[in-house]
């Protein structure tokens, strides 16, 4: 009896899958846009992105942007918009068409639209010019990212991702100090490669649910001062071996992995704190999260 | 185990199922020479990723704006490449061309290439150069119109698509469901027009009943949290009865089938996937021909209207009796199916083995006769 009542509920299961018809048929357009550098001297770059692949590098050519965007106009309606006044680009590609979740009764069957749903999402890559003073601010849902930002003149850098996997990379030295950067964190990874070549004197990283690795090698100078606040998740940081090291820990329910540091009146130091010709302070609060903090 | 095997099958019968419905990549449309000018301005205008240009600036054919001349405003050209030598101080649009900006050439505005490519060769663009694809709005946005061997091709897929869909999942019904099954055609059977009246309430009153019963879960407030779960729940099951029922019909219209013909004996069972087959196969035909006349304007349309028609009925009147039946679960009358179980074997009979050959009965004893006393 038992045997037959799972049959009667695999069979409705499989009777209402072989009606629910697949997805409704894509329509991929693809838009190719660029602009010559001209009198720009700065450019300030706004991104609001959903779900897909987003890429930002240099750009191979002398100008002020390129951008290849291919999407599926079914589901979303990408725009972008120069503001010549401000030097400002925004590009949105953020939203499904119609509500984020909603279910597509127009056509034979019913189609989910998630906001993570990236089976069909979005590719955007971006260039941007070497030598113009920028300033990001990135805004990203539920995609995959890689940020090779190596050569390029970040002056300001903001990034709020939700639940992305984002790389990020700065493989030469920014030809100018970066004058603030923020990372917030939502639900999934990131991953920063040689941070200390992006030269920003100030570093907030605030991560949620998901997880930082942090490498500061690179080329850098002087004092770097990192802000780092964890809840749930973790943050690792990998250190090279000639940086000397400052950190402040408000632990709740946290914990700090640091072999190398040694604790005095509430405060970490490394061996070379006082030696050392380049050095970062840390600041760091842990709620239900880890922070390990490891030599390269 | 059994709903091991049957998952295993069904999901094999969905893949085809999926394999024949498989999502078509719409390719984007280059304008060509039969699309209205001013429908493509209007809508290259309402484009996120497009931009506005006056009717009246848009020629068809080739486009060259010489050295040392310049365009007061924009200019566009349709069907054929833009080329830009001297300057515009508006907006350079090709539709369904190249926009290509010489050494000399200036563009105040943006260069726009829609079904083609901005190419700067040497010249200027003070606003951005574009190229799209195609558009996402207006009539460009659609894909390009099937032909009719298309039309035909893609009705012929979808009606063997869910022919061997159905036929699997049918299959399947027959052997693990048989009992559900034949509930509900019995319900058929026993009161058609009935069964017709309660599919068609049922399915007017399938979403107001959703919205009750999410009402219903907001008013207790901790059942707020099972609304999407209720909501799929809900669709999952009135798309399964909706099935089950159409199967159920099936299988009706074949046993009656094969009652015309004669072919049915009332001394053995009824052959179910028999039944089940002819059925799915008279639906099938109906689709089949409407799928080979899909080239034949409105007389294809006649035909597949009759088919929906006829498939619509066949489904309301499936769905109404597993409805009646709840799911199958209840004969008509309402009495609930006794539970099969294997017929009893008297205790003792094994006991008194009867042999072959038979057992020779012994001659029952007779009184003497009375002798007569004289």
């Amino acid at each position: 009896m038992r045997a037959r009542r799972h049959s009667l509920a695999v069979l409705v299961f499989a009777l209402v899958a072989a009606h629910v018809p697949a997805a409704r048929s894509q329509v991929w357009r693809t838009v190719t846009a660029s602009r010559q550098r001209g009198a720009a001297d700065s450019l300030r770059l706004h991104v609001y992105f959903g779900a897909g692949t987003f890429n930002i590098m240099p750009a191979t050519e002398p100008l002020l942007y390129t951008l290849d965007l291919r999407f599926d106009a079914n589901r979303v309606r990408p725009m972008h918009h120069y503001d010549a006044a401000t030097n400002t680009l925004t590009i949105r590609s953020d939203s499904a068409i119609g509500h984020p979740f909603s279910l597509d009764l127009k056509r034979t069957g019913f189609n989910f639209n998630g906001p993570g749903d990236d089976r069909n999402g979005t590719d955007l890559s971006l260039g941007l010019a070497r030598g113009v003073p920028l300033d990001l601010s990135l805004t990203l849902g539920a995609c995959d990212a890689t940020l090779d930002l190596s050569n390029l003149s970040v002056r300001r850098l903001h990034l709020e991702t939700g639940a992305s996997q984002t790389t990020m990379t700065f493989s030469a030295p920014n030809p100018v100090a970066m004058t603030s950067m923020q990372l917030d964190i939502g639900a999934a990874g990131l991953t920063v490669n040689s941070l200390g070549n992006a030269r920003a004197a100030n570093v907030q990283v605030s991560a949620g649910v998901g997880g930082a690795d942090l490498d500061l090698g690179g080329t850098w100078t002087g004092t770097m001062h990192l802000v780092l606040s964890a809840a749930l998740g973790g943050i690792t940081l990998r250190v090279p071996q000639d940086v000397g090291i400052e950190a402040r820990v408000a632990k709740t329910l946290g914990s700090l992995d640091a072999a190398d540091l040694t604790e005095r009146d509430g405060v970490y130091h490394s061996a070379n704190w006082t030696t050392a010709t380049r050095t970062i302070v840390i600041d760091a609060t842990a709620t239900l999260a880890g922070l390990e903090i490891t030599r390269e | 185990m059994r709903a091991a095997i049957l998952a295993g099958a069904l999901a094999v019968a969905t893949a085809v199922h999926a394999a024949g419905a498989q999502t078509k990549r719409a390719p984007a449309r280059a304008p060509s020479a039969g699309d209205s000018i001013t429908a493509l301005v209007d809508s290259l205008g309402r484009d996120p990723n497009g931009v506005a240009i006056e009717r009246s600036a848009v020629e068809s054919g080739p486009r060259t704006v010489p050295a040392g001349t310049t365009v007061n405003g924009s200019i566009g050209s349709f069907h054929g490449p833009l080329d830009v030598r001297g300057t515009v101080t508006g907006n350079a649009v090709a539709l369904g061309g190249d926009v290509v900006v010489h050494s000399g050439g200036v563009v105040r505005g943006d260069a726009i290439a829609l079904g083609g490519h901005v190419q700067l060769d040497g010249g200027t663009v003070q606003g951005e150069m574009r190229s799209l694809s195609a558009l996402t709005v207006g009539p460009l946005a659609k894909s390009a119109p099937r032909t009719p061997a298309q039309a035909t091709k893609r009705s012929l897929s979808l009606a063997v698509g869910w022919y061997l869909v159905l036929a699997v999942i049918g299959l399947f019904a027959a052997l693990f469901a048989r009992g559900n099954l034949e509930n509900i055609a019995e319900r058929i059977r026993d009161d058609f027009s009935r069964c017709f009246f309660y599919g068609v309430v049922g399915q007017i009153a399938f979403l107001p009943a959703l919205v009750v019963c999410i009402v219903a879960l907001c008013i207790t407030v901790i059942g707020i949290l099972l609304i999407p779960f209720a909501i799929v729940g809900f669709v999952l099951g009135g798309a399964g009865a909706i099935a089950l029922g159409f199967l159920a019909m099936s299988y009706m219209t074949g046993e009656a089938a094969m009652r015309w013909r004669g072919a049915v004996s009332p001394y053995t069972p009824p052959p179910v996937v028999q039944f089940l087959f002819i059925g799915l196969s008279l639906y099938f035909v109906l689709w089949m021909v409407g799928g080979l006349l899909s080239w034949a304007g409105w007389f294809g349309a006649l035909i597949r209207l009759v088919a929906a028609m006829v498939t619509w009925v066949a489904v309301t009147v499936g769905f109404g009796a597993t409805l009646a039946s709840r799911g199958g679960t209840r004969a008509p009358g309402g009495r609930v199916p006794p539970p099969r179980t294997p017929p009893t074997i008297p205790d003792a009979s094994w006991q008194t083995p009867t042999p072959v050959s038979g057992v020779a009965a012994a001659r029952r004893p007779t009184p003497p006769p009375r002798s007569v006393q004289r």
